[in-house]
Formats: C-alpha cells, structure tokens, sequence
C-alpha cells in the first residue's frame, strides 16, 4: 500500500457535505484551486447503463442558495452544460429535447451558503422536487427518489451537483429515480475555462456511462 | 620557574573541571534543528518525505562526571502529497482525490545522558541518550481541501540518541556544539501500521543554564 486511506462507509456522508472539518490548515494552503477539489460519483447499483440510448439537459443551472433555488444561464452553466454534453455524447448517449421522451434527464445544481457555520444539507433530495418540478421532464405529480446522502459542513463553500435521471422507467417505477450523481467541491469551481476539465474528472471515474 | 607557576596555576585551574562531581548540579539547555527521516511502516503508509521542519533539545542537570537527566522535548512537522488518484468508497461510490497527510508530534520525555569523558579536555565528547515519554500527535488526512480523518492525542513515545558535543573550550565542556543520531519511536496506533518510526539528525547548541 503506497499509503493509507482510510475511508468508511461513514465517510461518504461526511464526504458530500460533511466533511469532518472543512478548517483548512497550513496543510492544504498550499494547494492549487485544482488541488482542492474532490470529484465524488455514485451510481445506482442495480442499474445497467448501457440500456438507455438518449439524454436531455435541463437549460439552465439551478442555484440553491441557502436552501432557496433559482434559475441562472451564465456563461459558466452554460459551460458546464455544454461539457456534460459532450462527454455524455462521448459515452454514445444521444441528446434529444425534453419533448422527445429522453431515457434520462440530466440537472445540474450548484448550491451556495453565504453562511459561515454548520449548514445543513441533509435536506438537498428531501427538497428536490421544490428545486426541480417533475413536470419539466412530462411527469407531473411524480416524486424523486435519491439513495445518496447529504450531511453537513462547516465552511462558506460551493458545490456542484449533477443528478442524472431514470425517466425511461418513470411511469415503471411510479416515482423518478436519480441513479447517477457527480458532485465536485473545491475551490474555483465556478469557472467556465475548467469546466469541460472538471466535468471530464467526473465522467473518466465513472466508465460504465455507456450507451453501447 | 615562571614556566612551573604557570603550569600550576594551570593544572589547579583544570582540576574542579575534571574531578569526578564537577558536573554535578550544573543545568544545561540543549537546543537544535532536527531533519526527521521516516522509516517503516510510517514512511510507506503516511509520509515518505523528509522532514525538514524540526527542533529537538532539552533541559538537563548533571548527576556527575558522566550522567545527567533531565527534560527532553520536540516537535517534528510531516507533510507529504500525493497526486490526484481515484478511490473507492464503496463499489459504487468513487472519490477523485489530491490526497495530503499531515503529522505533527510534541515529545515531552524524561532523558538520560551519559556523556564518558565530560569534564576532561577532550574537544570531541561522545554521547548516548535515551528517553521515554509522551508525544502530543496531531494527524490530519486531506482530501483535496477537505479534512476526512483527524486523529490527536498523547502518545507513548522513546528515543535513543547517540552523538558528539564539541566544547568551545578545552577548559569548559558546558558551552559546545552538539550533533547527533537519534531514533524514535512513537506508538501513535492501536496497529503497528500506525507508529511513527523515524531516525533524527540534529545539530545545535548547548549552554549553561546555572
């Protein structure tokens, strides 16, 4: 072993938005604005992947601000858009509009606090349908699903989510499943001329993305 | 006859230096840089860089001619990084980190010298130490910015530390340079895979403190 990590299960709550204690030291003042950022992907495990052919991309980046969301096109959501479409394209996904019944839908979030202190996020899918109405990806009345875990952290810090959406099996399932979620954290992430390089990060760990 | 007067007074003046209880009572503070080179288990689990963030010294009282005790004490500074890799949460969960190991250790021990020919005119005065005592560890591992274990505490630590003071003077031993070898261990887990074993090379000074 070149050297020990010890991460638990328990970690992956911390890790997400818990983080046992976001204080930085001398340590890590050193790092880069790359350096500091972790790429976090998980996936449901019981899906195979390779069984949905098409995607759509909400427009627009939601920004959760303090536990309120809003809607925002700037340059830099667009470049994160653009990025999670061209790897999704890479990995033999076809993008179609919304109106073309995708197999999956695909949001991106970036939540934001302007509060320093012990925030709260475990509430980030509980109100995920406040954020995202179903009915923009044609299943009104539908709830959200999410096995993945949201604890707390500590710091003024920012984060971007990507949830990718089983809508081809919506009206199966009774409910809309997010079985895959990129989260990235760090310094610099809301930067248009890394996004592609950030998105990548996300997509190169996980490579059962695949249509084929 | 001059030559024989001065060679008494010489001979009187080096006599309290070299009796046998001359060193006794005497405290003295030693205080040096220290370079701590991992070794084991710490160097290929946590941090394999050396340390050039370190002092060592401690404060002594003479027992006699040869042996003193005293307080030793420290702090060692370990950092290294590792570059960006993938881990695995869980089968379905992976982290792409920057992953920074970070130790800190404070030893606070009891020492003991023996310092064989101390009190005689020798300009090179070999040394061995040992100690025993606590080391206030604080370890952090960093992915990328974020903290995601963190472990501090008092520990039982030990050293052995061999070297050689060189004195200023022919004729006072209590003021010299000091240079030395030293190895320690600290047991800073409940496994062996969590000590900390490292060989310290360190140069500093050392005075009469009364």
């Amino acid at each position: 072993m070149k050297y020990n990590l010890k991460l638990t299960s328990g970690f992956w709550a911390l890790a997400i938005f818990g983080l046992v204690s976001c204080t930085k030291n001398s340590a890590v003042n050193n790092l880069s604005n790359p350096d500091t950022r972790i790429y976090i992907t998980q996936r449901d495990s019981t899906v195979n992947f390779s069984s949905y052919k098409t995607f759509s991309i909400d427009d627009s980046v939601t920004v959760v601000d303090n536990g309120q969301s809003s809607k925002s096109l700037t340059p830099t959501g667009q470049a994160f858009i653009d990025a999670i479409t061209k790897y999704m394209q890479q990995a033999g996904y076809t993008l179609v509009s919304k109106s073309a019944s995708p197999d999956l839908g695909i949001n991106v979030t970036y939540i934001n606090t302007t509060t320093t202190g012990i925030i709260d996020y475990s509430s980030y899918y509980d109100y995920y349908g406040g954020y995202y109405d179903p009915t923009y990806w044609g299943y009104g009345g539908y709830g959200y699903y999410s096995p993945y875990m949201y604890g707390t952290y500590q710091i003024n810090s920012g984060a971007l989510s990507i949830d990718m959406l089983d809508l081809k099996n919506a009206a199966a399932n009774g409910k809309i499943k997010i079985i895959w979620n990129g989260l990235i954290r760090g310094e610099g992430i809301a930067d248009a001329t890394t996004a592609d390089s950030q998105v990548q990060a996300l997509f190169s760990q996980s490579p059962y993305l695949k249509a084929k | 006859m001059k030559k024989y007067i001065i060679l008494t007074l010489l001979l009187f003046s080096l006599l309290p230096a070299s009796s046998l209880w001359a060193q006794r009572g005497i405290v003295k503070l030693n205080a040096a840089y220290n370079l701590g080179l991992p070794l084991g288990n710490f160097k290929s689990n946590y941090v394999s860089n050396i340390s050039p963030r370190g002092l060592m010294g401690d404060v002594s009282l003479g027992l006699n001619n040869k042996w003193a005790v005293g307080l030793g004490f420290g702090y060692q500074d370990f950092y290294q990084k590792y570059p960006r890799t993938v881990y695995n949460l869980a089968s379905n969960q992976q982290i792409s980190a920057v992953l920074s190991n970070s130790i800190q250790a404070v030893p606070v021990m009891a020492k003991v010298t023996f310092t064989p020919f101390l009190g005689t005119t020798k300009l090179i005065q070999p040394y061995l130490a040992a100690g025993a005592g606590i080391s206030f560890v604080t370890y952090n591992q960093y992915l990328g910015e974020f903290s995601s274990n963190n472990t501090s505490g008092g520990k039982f630590t030990a050293m052995a530390d061999a070297g050689i003071q060189l004195p200023f003077s022919r004729y006072n031993s209590n003021t010299a340079a000091e240079i030395g070898v030293s190895y320690n261990y600290t047991r800073f887990g409940m496994s062996d895979a969590m000590n900390m074993n490292m060989v310290g090379i360190h140069a500093g000074l050392i005075f009469q403190l009364h």
